[in-house]
């Protein structure tokens, strides 16, 4: 049997569709790529995939056409936030096979995951499989106060700002790094050092965003405060002048 | 005799009121405060009320010092940017809601006070700023208390209450003068404490619940007592008045409200 040269991932918020992808990948011997459809206001995963996996190539919603001839195998992300009809539409003409990631608890039930998918796989337990509210930011050239941004973060997870689903950022932080961090309800909290340079010059042009579902979100409250994690210019020059020093100082 | 230690109530009316309580059913025949009695808290102006009309003796904490004398923070009050913002808000909120015999009253507050072998204080002897945390070194420790020539220190100011007894310590001094061998001295100070009464009105301790302590000067026996109280009234009442509603939400998780001690080994700069 032939692999398949393109793979579509579904599955409910949370459940573990980029994780199952990332395993893909690090057993891929030949060329991959990567696409999540309405996902580039912040691309979050596929930015995380490309720390990780510096030859994948990442497909975006304008290059759509060019997934028809390219020689790699393609996995298309289908986020919580498009229906599974939507995503059919977005396979016609693909040949494409199509995976549902579904939770332990769902395995044996015959979902609309089930139906769709000509393979099913087990993800992790999610709390809930309901579409929910969406809250995104892209946070390309903001550094982030590290305190801040921790406390943030246990709100947000504790549920001060609405119940959350599933979260993930990417943060460029005032010493540098970029860090990525993930949360899913009901498990804990992973961050993680992305493997890319530090950023000492000025404001970052890469890639930093956040992504939020969960139920009855206090946006306003979450954009405030994420606001409030944020340097100024000056504070950012001071920060990255002072770690250029430390740098330079002999062992 | 039995007395009672309260500290950093923090504008928390409902929660002064329940530990007065607890303090009367347990018959405590005086009561110190360790200061804090504003800040964060929607009731700034009438804890005040109540401690004055109660004549607690009570020492200035850093919040009180603020309020009278402007915002002058040293490193060690903002753990973060956010905690910096939401530690302004809640200053310029409390600044603008306190009535001028209030601040007249927490201007006139001393820093210590102190009573027969014990010592009052809200952070540390050596002001209102400092956290004597419960794991800082024992040097630091037993100087701060030693300084006081007492043999007990009551503190505030972590939100979280414990009690330290340092025994079986010594101190050994050189003392180098030009001219002069080394002089080696050696201390071996009696048993002293330091006790922290944590906090009525801004609980760190992971519960909504006030916290006081309980001394009983003849056995020296110290009591931690953690009140419940209708703390989402005071949660209802902090939104009612317009403070960020952050303080609300983490107040009903025993989580402080912005600053926090989070180096043990830091000496205020003030």
């Amino acid at each position: 049997m032939n692999k398949p040269s393109i793979v579509a991932v579904a599955g409910a918020a949370g459940v573990g569709k980029t994780t199952w992808i990332t395993q893909q990948l690090a057993g891929a011997v030949d060329s991959v790529g990567y696409f999540c459809p309405k996902a580039e206001a912040t691309p979050i995963d596929s930015f995380h995939l490309l720390t990780e996996f510096p030859q994948l190539t990442v497909f975006t919603d304008q290059q759509v056409d060019k997934l028809h001839y390219s020689d790699a195998t393609i996995y298309i992300e289908i986020g919580f936030h498009l229906t599974l009809a939507t995503a059919e539409s977005l396979l016609t003409g693909l040949d494409a096979q199509k995976v549902a990631i579904v939770p332990p608890n769902l395995l044996n039930l015959n979902t609309e995951w089930h139906q769709w998918a000509d393979v099913v796989e087990t993800g992790q337990l999610v709390s809930s499989t309901e579409s929910k509210d969406l809250w995104r930011s892209d946070l390309s050239y903001q550094v982030i106060d590290p305190a801040s941004i921790d406390t943030l973060w246990a709100e947000l997870t504790q549920g001060a700002y609405g119940l959350v689903q599933r979260a993930k950022g990417i943060f460029d932080l005032s010493d540098g790094r970029s860090f990525y961090f993930d949360f899913v309800a009901g498990h804990k909290n992973r961050y993680r050092e992305l493997n890319l340079p530090l950023w000492l010059d000025g404001r970052p042009s890469r890639f930093s965003g956040l992504e939020i579902i969960g139920v009855s979100l206090d946006r306003q409250s979450i954009g405030d405060t994420l606001a409030e994690c944020c340097l100024s210019d000056e504070a950012i020059a001071y920060y990255q002048s002072k770690i250029k020093e430390n740098m330079l100082e002999p062992v | 005799m039995k007395i009672a230690v309260m500290s950093c109530i923090h504008g928390n009316y409902e929660a002064l009121n329940a530990v007065l309580s607890d303090i009367d059913d347990h018959k405590a025949e005086q009561i110190f405060c360790l200061g804090d009695l504003v800040g964060y808290g929607p009731h700034p102006n009438a804890v005040v009320e109540m401690i004055r009309s109660l004549d607690i003796p009570t020492c200035q904490g850093c919040w009180d010092e603020d309020i009278v004398e402007g915002l002058n923070a040293c490193d060690c009050s903002y753990p973060s940017l956010l905690a910096e913002s939401r530690g302004k808000a809640a200053h310029a909120w409390t600044d603008q809601q306190i009535h001028p015999e209030t601040r007249e009253y927490l201007a006139q507050l001393p820093l210590t006070i102190k009573e027969k072998n014990m010592s009052f204080v809200h952070g540390s002897p050596n002001g209102q700023h400092e956290y004597l945390l419960p794991d800082v070194n024992a040097f630091t420790a037993l100087e701060r208390v030693l300084s006081t020539g007492s043999n007990v220190l009551f503190c505030g100011h972590t939100h979280v209450p414990y009690v330290r007894t340092l025994d079986q310590t010594k101190m050994l001094v050189k003392v180098e003068q030009q001219g002069q061998k080394d002089a080696h001295y050696q201390f071996t100070p009696s048993v002293r404490r330091i006790v922290n009464a944590g906090s009525v009105g801004e609980p760190r301790h992971g519960r909504p619940h006030a916290t006081y302590v309980l001394y009983d000067t003849d056995d020296q026996l110290v009591t931690i007592r953690e009140i419940e109280y209708d703390y989402q009234k005071t949660c209802a009442d902090i939104i009612e008045k317009g403070l960020p509603p952050i303080f609300a939400w983490r107040l009903a998780q025993g989580l402080e409200f912005a600053e926090r001690a989070d180096d043990p080994s830091h000496v205020c700069e003030r």
